[in-house]
């Protein structure tokens, strides 16, 4: 009798357990009974390989592939109706777990309210939404890796006396660009403690050649003692247009660019103003993913952390020289060998030690 | 004395008269003001103002603006009220021009392929406006949406490459200016003399002024409007050459960066929206002084970011002062 109504309050105990756990836990195991089924929401950003772009995702592939699971895509096209009508798909196709990109957020709560419905768990990339594994960029590791690389070069060739920093900002990234391009500047202090904050002119450049050039063309003409200038900014092309307009100006111009995304220095797009630039490997991103999917396909979802400041994975961000980044192959032949390698991570075999 | 000095005047020779035309050297000299007055009051808060670099970085600005805003002028000057797609010809021009690069095509025909083809917006715009009488605004607006979303899915970006005559160009000088300068003065000095002194010209003109009476006395009101959409799609095709030049990757959102400005630069030049009236040498200071504002701002201490905020309040104001000129016009007929 004793025996039995301790056996009882373990089992409530247990219950008591269960009941406690977090929702999205129960969510995402209750896909898990039959064959894992791994759905990818592609973007549709063109000229981007992997889940953002066009054109599939071979590293999700390969890594469902060699777990033995079921695999299944759909393109958001960049477009939000498309979106809300794949979210339907991926509910009939009984999907277990789905990585999303949806470069049309307006429509996420909708998607996920589908989804959610249907108890299927999703990880986001780069674009957070409530309920959802949020995986992306650590921003402010690379801000800071970045501006510490480009603080090395400015102590090395000025002794940490530029007679300008331009801090090439994109406001309409809030907070990303908060990390971005603060981080850059925590970055260069970290290597030249000293630098005045006179010298750092703060522009907004909106992360495009086109609105960062005629800006720091102006900051360049109201400092005409300026000379030796550094620049940082939210991405390549925000710290290219301030280099080109040095260019424009005059030869007696010597200028230090640093970039994030890597967008203009690796593969086949390589500006010579750059000196270097942070790659995130945004085709890769799927790489990590894994590490969810496998805790979710087991049964043991983590712990829910879906926002851009309490991610469930970041992605480590990868500083590269100019020099460096030529052993760097293009997009397309490093997603051909991450998905020959579905273990690693696009860090580990590009990323210059 | 008096008949031959009359005569001097009145010549088409008479390079005060190519220069200013006949009644419009009220508003150039007032602009000229303006403009100086801008300059006076920068030199006096910085001194440094008057340099050298800050004359380059300022004719850097008018460049790609001053070439769209001749094209623009062209389409209010024929009564066509504004042409809201220019920026599509700009971004077609610079994206074509770096694909025909890539493929090997040699200078001379890949700008004339690419401004040509950029010349297909305008008239498909005609099209609409001329043959299904659509209003312009309308039209535009919704060419420059679709053209804009349509090179996005095409181009997404065009990259530059950075060993390019086009790139050269960006940032070269000539006779001691941008080269990228040049093709904005030789187009004003061009269109002012073709609209003075040339038939066709003056029949621009007359088709923006008084279209019943441009009919009346013969003129093909439809013929001349395509004409005119067609060329100010090669003009903002030209102006696209020149923003390749600037950028090394080119992105379909960021031709419209230069539609507040373009349509400012045309009505401060007193270009009337209603059509027939307005001077291509007012419209170059005019260039001239929207794009000393944002140089002008930072060394008043301002952010950039107060440059839409100036732009947006000098349209504000030209175009009062466009309304009370033509409501005056009105009262005085």
């Amino acid at each position: 009798m004793q025996k039995r109504s301790k056996s009882w309050s373990v089992i409530a105990l247990l219950s008591l357990v269960a009941l406690m756990l977090p929702a999205s836990q129960t969510v995402a195991t209750a896909k898990t009974k039959g064959k894992f089924k791994l759905c990818v929401a592609l973007g549709g950003i063109p000229g981007i390989l992997g889940t953002l772009g066009t054109e599939g995702d071979p590293v999700a592939k390969a890594g469902a592939n060699k777990r033995g699971w079921g695999y299944y895509e759909v393109n958001n096209k960049l477009d939000a109706q498309t979106a809300v009508k794949n979210a339907d798909l991926l509910v009939r196709q009984k999907c277990s777990a789905v990585i999303m990109f949806n470069g049309r957020p307006e429509v996420n709560p909708t998607i996920a309210k589908k989804l959610s419905k249907a108890k299927i768990p999703v990880i986001t990339y780069d674009i957070g939404q409530p309920g959802w594994y949020f995986l992306g960029i650590d921003n402010l590791a690379a801000g800071e890796a970045g501006g510490e690389a480009l603080g090395k070069l400015v102590k090395e060739k000025w002794n940490c006396q530029p007679d300008l920093v331009l801090q090439s900002q994109a406001s309409g990234a809030g907070i990303v660009d908060a990390m971005r391009t603060g981080g850059m500047i925590t970055g260069l202090k970290k290597v030249c403690p000293d630098l005045p904050a006179s010298k750092i002119k703060v522009f907004e450049g909106n992360g495009e050649i086109a609105v960062a050039q005629p800006a720091a063309r102006d900051i360049l003409a109201a400092n005409p003692t300026a000379k030796k200038i550094a620049v940082v900014g939210i991405n390549d092309a925000g710290v290219v247009g301030p280099a080109l307009a040095a260019r424009q100006l005059g030869a007696d111009y010597d200028v230090l660019a640093w970039g994030q995304d890597g967008n203009l220095i690796a593969g086949d797009n390589v500006n010579p103003d750059l000196k270097g630039s942070v790659l995130y490997f945004l085709e890769g991103y799927s790489a990590y993913a894994f590490e969810l999917l496998d805790q979710i396909a087991a049964g043991r979802a983590p712990k829910m952390q879906d926002k851009a400041t309490n991610p469930a994975v970041l992605v480590k961000p990868c500083p590269v020289s100019a020099a460096q980044a030529k052993s760097i192959p293009i997009d397309k032949k490093r997603v051909a060998n991450l998905a020959k390698n579905p273990s690693k991570t696009l860090y580990a075999l590009y990323c210059p030690k | 004395m008096t008949i031959k000095s009359d005569e001097q005047r009145l010549s088409p020779l008479n390079p005060r008269r190519i220069f200013l035309g006949s009644g419009d050297s009220g508003k150039i000299i007032a602009l000229l003001i303006l403009w100086l007055a801008l300059i006076g009051a920068s030199v006096i808060n910085n001194a440094q103002f008057f340099s050298r670099t800050t004359f380059n970085a300022v004719v850097f600005n008018m460049c790609i603006l001053g070439v769209l805003a001749i094209g623009q002028a062209l389409v209010v000057l024929s009564g066509g009220i504004l042409d809201l797609s220019l920026a599509v010809p700009l971004i077609l021009t610079g994206c074509l021009s770096v694909l025909f690069y890539d493929r090997g095509w040699s200078t001379l025909p890949l700008l004339i392929a690419s401004v040509l083809l950029a010349g297909i917006i305008g008239l498909i715009n005609a099209f609409f406006i001329v043959a299904l009488k659509i209003n312009p605004l309308i039209v535009t607006l919704g060419t420059g949406f679709a053209g804009g979303g349509l090179l996005l899915i095409l181009f997404d970006r065009a990259m530059v490459n950075p060993n390019s005559w086009i790139a050269g160009f960006g940032t070269s000088y000539s006779l001691g200016v941008p080269s990228a300068w040049w093709p904005m003065v030789l187009f004003t000095i061009f269109v002012h003399i073709f609209i003075k002194y040339s038939r066709p010209g003056r029949r621009v003109v007359a088709v923006g002024g008084n279209p019943v009476a441009a009919k009346v006395s013969g003129i093909s009101l439809a013929r001349y409007r395509v004409a005119i959409f067609f060329f100010a799609s090669i003009i903002g095709g030209v102006a696209g050459v020149v923003f390749a030049a600037f950028t090394p990757e080119i992105r379909p959102s960021s031709g419209t960066l230069f539609t507040l400005p373009m349509i400012a630069a045309v009505v401060l030049a007193g270009f009337s929206l209603a059509g027939g009236s307005g001077n291509f040498l007012a419209l170059f200071i005019s260039v001239g002084f929207l794009s000393t504002v944002p140089t002008a701002l930072v060394f008043f201490g301002l952010e950039s970011l107060w440059e839409p905020f100036f732009q947006g309040l000098i349209l504000i104001i030209a175009v009062s002062l466009d309304a009370l000129r033509t409501k005056k016009t009105v009262t005085k007929g």
